[in-house]
């Protein structure tokens, strides 16, 4: 199924959550290797080979489509599990390969050249020049975008550089320097960029302080949640810190991207894709996602003018919903 | 199973784990593949308390007994809400947020277990009502209690999302004000500044 309005990718960080976003009317997935190449490194996560494999056929056999994210950056003089991951997605017959490191992309390029690549928004490109320079240089099809641009932004990115774009349309907020940040690796001495997890579920910790509930990355306290105040991830960028006697959020609050009421908009931008977060999310939270975009986006085919009211609050981070970036623009 | 004496509960456990291990055999060897932990599992409405140990070796699940070594992690809720974390039909994240569910201890052990719990279909009725014998009927009789109770969390956690938030566009609405104070507030700092460094040199140009 390819939907006529917006193409629908959608997240699986397991087989049964692959099963469970194609069921829910998925065009794409996008799922990642048992290891360090993709930015969702946790424990019990992602697909081995033979998952791969049949996640493929599986997919296919319905008419959609699985893109592997292999959006991590080689360690220095260690590029072959990034190699072996490149290599196991065009053997399982993948779609697509969403790449970040240029050195990823070259090899991509040279040993699989009929292999369609995506550029990760690992790759931070949000500029003509930037997005051009991965077209020219690793025909990349595809970039997905980071959630720092405007949908006139958007608009004027696609006119330039006349190449297809997929955007979040729901997910999470944080700085939005993917690929570039920092803050984990500062705490915990483990780089997401190349080791996959931003706050690695090992140097995480809760407790339990009288009702209250303390979460701890390394050593840094991020976080004191009062009895029945709604929790947020244990992420730096969402951490709440004390700077002259006040505790705030600094950098981002708990809050969740939902682009569901502005998808005509970002059509008429001409956005060729819809990306939903959640890799690390249960199947049940990719069901309910799915299934209420699925819908949308029918209802927008179908030639509705907006979508009715959509009951994703509640899988938001924090039950919180923005629409980012889309309507104000970045900070 | 508030009154179902423990050596009863612990022997309905086994015959379920033993369905279990038949039904969802690839569940038991992605255990297995995890590092070895102890989790202590708390129903907040049960007397009883569950600790379930996995990876490297057999994976098994007991009452607590006081003599039980100390667990490498908790997790604690009610029982609606840890059955249908098991069977996969809400999402984990979303109960954190709401606090209906309390972790402590060593993060990755429950990341771990989450995620591969997560990679299975499990549906316990199903499970149940394959079990033979005497503790049959009784336990699918329990499960579908349960499976009623599990329905109704899903509308109250629904419904605790409403009445806690504002709709979307008061919330928008209320960031928009935000911004605009944070605007502000910044356009009156640099103001400050500039006033500040006016001010410093004129004291200097008086001295």
């Amino acid at each position: 199924m390819t939907s006529s309005y917006l193409e629908l990718v959608c997240p699986a960080g397991t087989p049964a959550a692959l099963r469970a976003a194609i069921t829910a009317g998925a065009d794409t997935v996008y799922c990642g290797f048992r290891d360090c190449t993709n930015a969702r490194n946790y424990p019990g996560l992602n697909f081995d080979r033979k998952e791969m494999i049949e996640g493929v056929a599986y997919a296919h056999a319905r008419g959609r489509q699985v893109l592997v994210a292999i959006n991590t950056f080689p360690r220095a003089g260690d590029e072959e599990p990034w190699h072996r991951a490149v290599d196991a997605a065009a053997e399982a017959g993948a779609d697509a390969v969403i790449l970040a490191d240029i050195g990823v992309l070259d090899y991509a390029t040279r040993h699989h050249p009929k292999l369609r690549r995506h550029l990760s928004v690992q790759a931070s490109a949000a500029n003509p020049m930037s997005i051009m320079f991965y077209r020219d240089n690793f025909d990349i099809k595809r970039v997905v975008l980071p959630r720092v641009l405007s949908i006139e932004d958007v608009a004027a990115l696609i006119e330039q550089t006349g190449i297809e774009t997929e955007v979040f349309a729901f997910g999470s907020v944080g700085p939005m320097s993917e690929g570039r940040c920092f803050l984990s690796s500062y705490m915990t001495g483990i780089s997401p960029t190349s080791e996959g997890a931003c706050a690695p579920a090992s140097h995480v910790v809760y407790k339990e302080d009288g009702g209250c509930m303390k979460s701890y990355l390394g050593n840094v306290a991020l976080n004191e949640f009062a009895k029945d105040e709604p929790a947020a991830y244990p992420t730096p960028c969402k951490g709440r810190y004390v700077t002259h006697d006040r505790a705030s959020y600094l950098f981002e609050e708990p809050i969740g991207l939902n682009a569901i009421d502005i998808l005509p908009q970002l059509k008429a931008a001409g956005v060729t894709a819809l990306k939903i977060e959640g890799r690390q999310r249960s199947r049940a939270y990719v069901a309910q996602v799915v299934g209420t975009f699925r819908k949308a986006l029918d209802d927008l085919a179908g030639g509705a003018v907006s979508v009715a009211a959509n009951d994703l609050k509640s899988v938001a981070e924090g039950g919180h919903e923005t629409f980012g970036a889309y309507k104000t623009g970045w900070r | 199973m508030r009154i179902v004496p423990a050596p009863l509960l612990q022997r309905m456990i086994d015959l379920l784990m033993r369905r279990m291990r038949h039904s969802h055999p690839s569940l038991f060897s992605n255990l297995a593949l995890l590092d070895s932990a102890v989790i202590c599992v708390k129903p907040s409405d049960l007397p009883h308390q569950f600790v379930l140990r996995f990876g490297q070796g057999p994976t098994s699940l007991s009452l607590a007994k006081p003599q039980n070594p100390v667990s490498d992690a908790c997790i604690k809720g009610k029982l609606e809400a840890l059955l249908n974390l098991l069977e996969g039909r809400i999402d984990s994240d979303m109960l954190f947020f709401s606090r209906d569910i309390e972790i402590t201890g060593d993060t990755a052990v429950i990341v771990g277990l989450r995620n591969t719990l997560d990679r299975e279909e499990i549906n316990l009725l199903d499970d149940i009502t394959a079990m033979s014998g005497p503790f049959g009927g009784p336990a699918r009789k329990m499960v579908s209690i349960l499976n009623n109770a599990a329905q109704r969390i899903n509308q109250r956690l629904a419904n605790i999302y409403e009445e806690s938030h504002p709709p979307s566009a008061d919330w928008q609405n209320v960031q928009h004000e935000r911004d605009e104070l944070r605007n502000e507030v910044q356009a009156l700092k640099t103001r400050l500044a500039k006033f500040e460094t006016r001010q410093k040199r004129t004291e200097a140009a008086a001295q």
